[in-house]
């Protein structure tokens, strides 16, 4: 069994991790309410905050195939699992700065990788799963999603196109309670499992647990909370982007979009791909736009979110893989993990105390 | 053994006839009610009966009542 020392640090961590998880992704399940005025934001942030914390109790299919699928788990050490959520928190960290809705799973996946090639090189990624539970997956979201908010709100349009506006606005509108509802559950099943999933593969490499036991309860529990909390504290950067930025929403899109996404997040879910809701969302409010008339996207918006989901598993990877450099030039006991998590706090403190003696919040109330 | 052998094509199929279905026939439902009730209600306003309207929408809702119950039985049968 390795330090317990370093298993609470590592845990932590990933509970750290899955709150700016649940902070950077609020804008996938409200964005589209908020900007539509089907809710206003704090009652939109709140039942999503719950949802998703019911919605981590649901499935556990995502979370095994975290622990269980993209890397070798009888060759990860604590240490590498640290290393790996330091490069995802680092990424969820930046692009919320930049107000771009990337992906958190793949920050997740890219650190954890990265992590696992520096210490341990190719063979301890699990390439076919890699292709499999997260290429694959990454390349089908978004264009799924786009093609079915797309074709949604063309049948939609087709429907209600002749009826008058204000009826049709309010009725969307109160669906859109029912399909932002859906959609912060399935972020919930979806999400939630892959901090799980961290710690249960941090948890079989300390030794605490045999890789084909169950996820313990206080995983799930502890998991489910974390991400609750940081949905209800909400990324209004994102929110913004995602919810006025891409497209001037109405309130048949806005529903189209959410209902088309939580489709496939829990289709996905169901069968165990950790699919990005992020992506989903995304490219559901694209097609929903699209479909209308092209011009309707603002692209330039839209191409800038495709780089940063280009680039997140490549740049969480190498600021997993440079963590874990850095964690042992102390070598391969504690202190790494330990000098390392101070220093982040102690900066991301100064950085929260400097917003603070500015007069501003980190979060901007839309 | 090539890259797209790791690939279990018929889960992605699945993922995607699936998300269709549900996206598409989410929205269609509740495009049904709110045909139905933007119909009522002029119908109403005209002095005539809402009632097949009212009926169209109650169906709709119905129907999209058990889609939402239904994906919730399906996320509940855990596949861990």
């Amino acid at each position: 069994m390795h330090s317990n020392l370093v298993l609470v640090i590592v845990v932590g961590t990933a509970l750290a991790f899955d709150f700016t998880n649940g902070f950077h992704d609020t804008a996938n399940a409200v964005a589209t309410s908020i900007s539509t005025r089907a809710m206003p934001p704090r009652i939109a942030v709140t039942i999503a905050a719950v949802l998703n914390f019911v919605g981590a109790f649901l499935s556990l299919a995502v979370a095994a195939t975290i622990a269980k699928g993209i890397v070798a788990a009888s060759m990860i050490t604590p240490e590498i699992v640290f290393a790996g959520l330091i490069g995802a928190i680092f990424w969820n960290l930046l692009t919320w700065y930049f107000g771009l809705p990337s992906s958190s799973s793949h920050a997740l996946i890219g650190g954890v990788v990265g992590s696992t090639l520096a210490a341990v090189g190719t063979r301890g990624v699990l390439g076919a799963g890699l292709i499999e539970k997260v290429i694959v997956p990454a390349l089908v979201a978004p264009v799924l999603a786009f093609a079915v908010a797309g074709l949604a709100i063309l049948v939609c349009y087709r429907m209600v196109g002749q009826r008058a506006p204000g009826s049709v606005n309010r009725g969307f509108r109160a669906g859109q309670i029912v399909t932002g509802s859906l959609f912060s559950l399935s972020h919930g099943t979806n999400d939630a499992q892959k901090t799980m999933g961290i710690i249960f593969l941090a948890l079989v490499a300390n030794g605490n647990l045999a890789p084909t036991d169950d996820i313990p309860t206080w995983v799930v529990l502890s998991a489910a909370s974390a991400i609750a909390l940081g949905t209800y504290v909400g990324g209004w950067r994102i929110i913004r982007t995602m919810g006025t930025r891409i497209i001037k929403m109405d309130p048949a899109q806005g529903f189209a979009s959410q209902a088309s996404g939580a489709a496939v997040i829990l289709s996905a879910s169901h069968v165990g791909f950790p699919l990005s809701t992020t992506h989903v969302i995304s490219g559901a409010i694209m097609g929903a736009g699209a479909a209308k008339r092209v011009s309707a996207v603002r692209w330039g918006v839209a191409g800038n979110i495709v780089v940063a989901w280009v680039l997140t598993l490549p740049a969480a990877a190498a600021v997993g893989a440079l963590t874990f450099g850095v964690t042992r030039i102390f070598g391969d006991g504690p202190a790494g993990p330990r000098v390392v998590s101070i220093v982040l706090v102690l900066l991301l403190g100064v950085a929260l105390g400097r917003r603070l003696m500015q007069g501003r919040t980190l979060t901007v109330g839309a | 053994m090539g890259p797209l052998a790791a690939i279990e094509w018929g889960q992605l199929l699945q993922v995607i006839w699936v998300s269709l279905l549900a996206g598409v026939g989410v929205t269609v439902l509740f495009s049904l009610v709110v045909y139905g009730t933007s119909r009522a209600s002029e119908a109403r306003r005209a002095g005539n009966s809402p009632t097949a309207f009212g009926v169209l929408a109650v169906l709709g809702l119905t129907g999209l009542a058990a889609v939402v119950v239904f994906a919730i039985t399906v996320i509940l049968k855990k596949k861990s």
